[in-house]
């Protein structure tokens, strides 16, 4: 018996198993390039027939890749279910004849690539597939190093009032990844007496209510005692999204080192 | 670039200065008023009435790359463009304060 496909020469028919394997009737990669520039439907007649045969499918990650709606209908059948496919999708079915229609895409392509009893594996480069065109990581969309810190040289304040000594809003279509936030207090000379001294690092969402994101206090008088935290935060601020740093010291007299710093790396939301 | 900017209260209720983005550089709160206004802050019995009465200023680092005028003030209307999406500093009524 033939290992054809009867009606597309030189197409492995269909099978199913791992016996296809055996049988070296697992075809190699056979791929066709469509031009997704035009608008094509189904309902108006002018859905692209695709005169291939297989069972497995894998839509190429290659730049400008459009996609798509794929009818697994012989003669295009208009009711049938499509199947939308995008850079990276993966399907299994067995298939004679495909229909696909798609909306007009400038400059998008889309590489349909099939088989019989190829066993296209995802991997971790599938597992962040993007619509239309793959977009560069966010380090390199226009990135601009922030940092935002106080610290006095010699870094020692008398007792004052909560003052805001940095603040940051994202600017309208940037995002800022928030890598690194830093707090460290150390009492200089006595307060008589201590009152409560520290830092806060404030976080707030636009148009919501602020919270605090990390917070050091304390109430130790003695010269020298200090406190420190080092948080690595990994967050996304949005679009006006802010986040602040302030500090206090209540205490009559004697003076406290303040030192808070944070820094973050701004690109193209 | 470093400027100097009035202070003032924040929706917070801290000290500050009302601009989307700044560092404060330590040592540079204007003037030194003794038991109200030391370099580095205003003293925890400062009032809004003191604010008004002696209008301190501070040294801040703000963004190079802000919109600004031929004479050197940050660009109103560019500025609320640039941060449209946040409730206050993109509202038509903010204007923001005088770099000297």
């Amino acid at each position: 018996m033939s290992k054809d496909d009867p009606n597309f020469k030189g197409i492995r028919r269909v099978s199913e198993g791992i016996g296809a394997a055996r049988e070296a009737l697992q075809t190699p990669l056979l791929h066709q390039d469509i031009d997704l520039s035009v608008a094509r439907s189904l309902a108006a007649g002018t859905a692209l027939q695709l005169s291939i045969a297989g069972n497995s499918l894998y839509v190429d990650q290659k730049a400008n890749t459009g996609n798509a709606r794929l009818f697994f209908t012989p003669r295009g059948e208009v009711g049938s279910t499509p199947v939308t496919i995008y850079p990276g999708w993966i399907g299994y079915k067995s298939f004679v004849g495909l229909y696909l229609e798609n909306d007009a895409q400038a400059g998008q392509t889309l590489r349909l690539i099939y088989g019989t009893d190829v066993d296209f594996r995802s991997s971790a480069g599938s597992g962040v597939t993007v619509l239309n065109s793959p977009r560069a990581a966010y380090y390199d969309r226009n990135p601009l190093i922030k940092q935002f810190s106080f610290g006095a040289i010699p870094g020692v304040l008398a007792p004052h009032a909560p003052a805001t000594r940095w603040i940051y809003t994202v600017p309208a279509n940037r995002r800022l990844y928030l890598e690194v936030l830093h707090v460290w207090v150390q009492r200089i000379t006595v307060g008589a007496p201590v009152g409560q001294y520290g830092i806060d690092i404030s976080y707030t969402p636009s148009g919501g209510a602020s919270g605090t994101l990390l917070t050091l206090h304390s109430l130790d008088n003695t010269v020298a005692a200090n406190r420190f935290t080092n948080v690595t935060p990994a967050a996304i601020l949005s679009p006006g999204d802010v986040i602040s740093g302030q500090d206090t010291d209540a205490s009559t007299g004697g003076t406290v080192e303040f030192n808070h710093t944070a820094k973050g790396t701004e690109f193209d939301a | 670039m470093r400027k100097s900017v009035r202070l003032t209260r924040l929706q917070d209720g801290t000290w500050g200065v009302d601009l989307p983005n700044y560092n404060m550089i330590a040592g540079t709160h204007r003037p030194i008023v003794p038991k109200l206004i030391h370099a580095d802050g205003l003293d925890p019995k400062f009032t809004d009435h003191d604010l008004a009465r002696l209008a301190p200023m501070v040294e801040v680092e703000i963004p190079d790359n802000w919109p600004f005028t031929a004479e050197g003030q940050i660009d109103a209307e560019a500025l609320r463009e640039m941060y449209r999406d946040h409730p206050r500093f993109g509202a038509k009524d903010f204007i923001p304060p005088r770099l000297e």
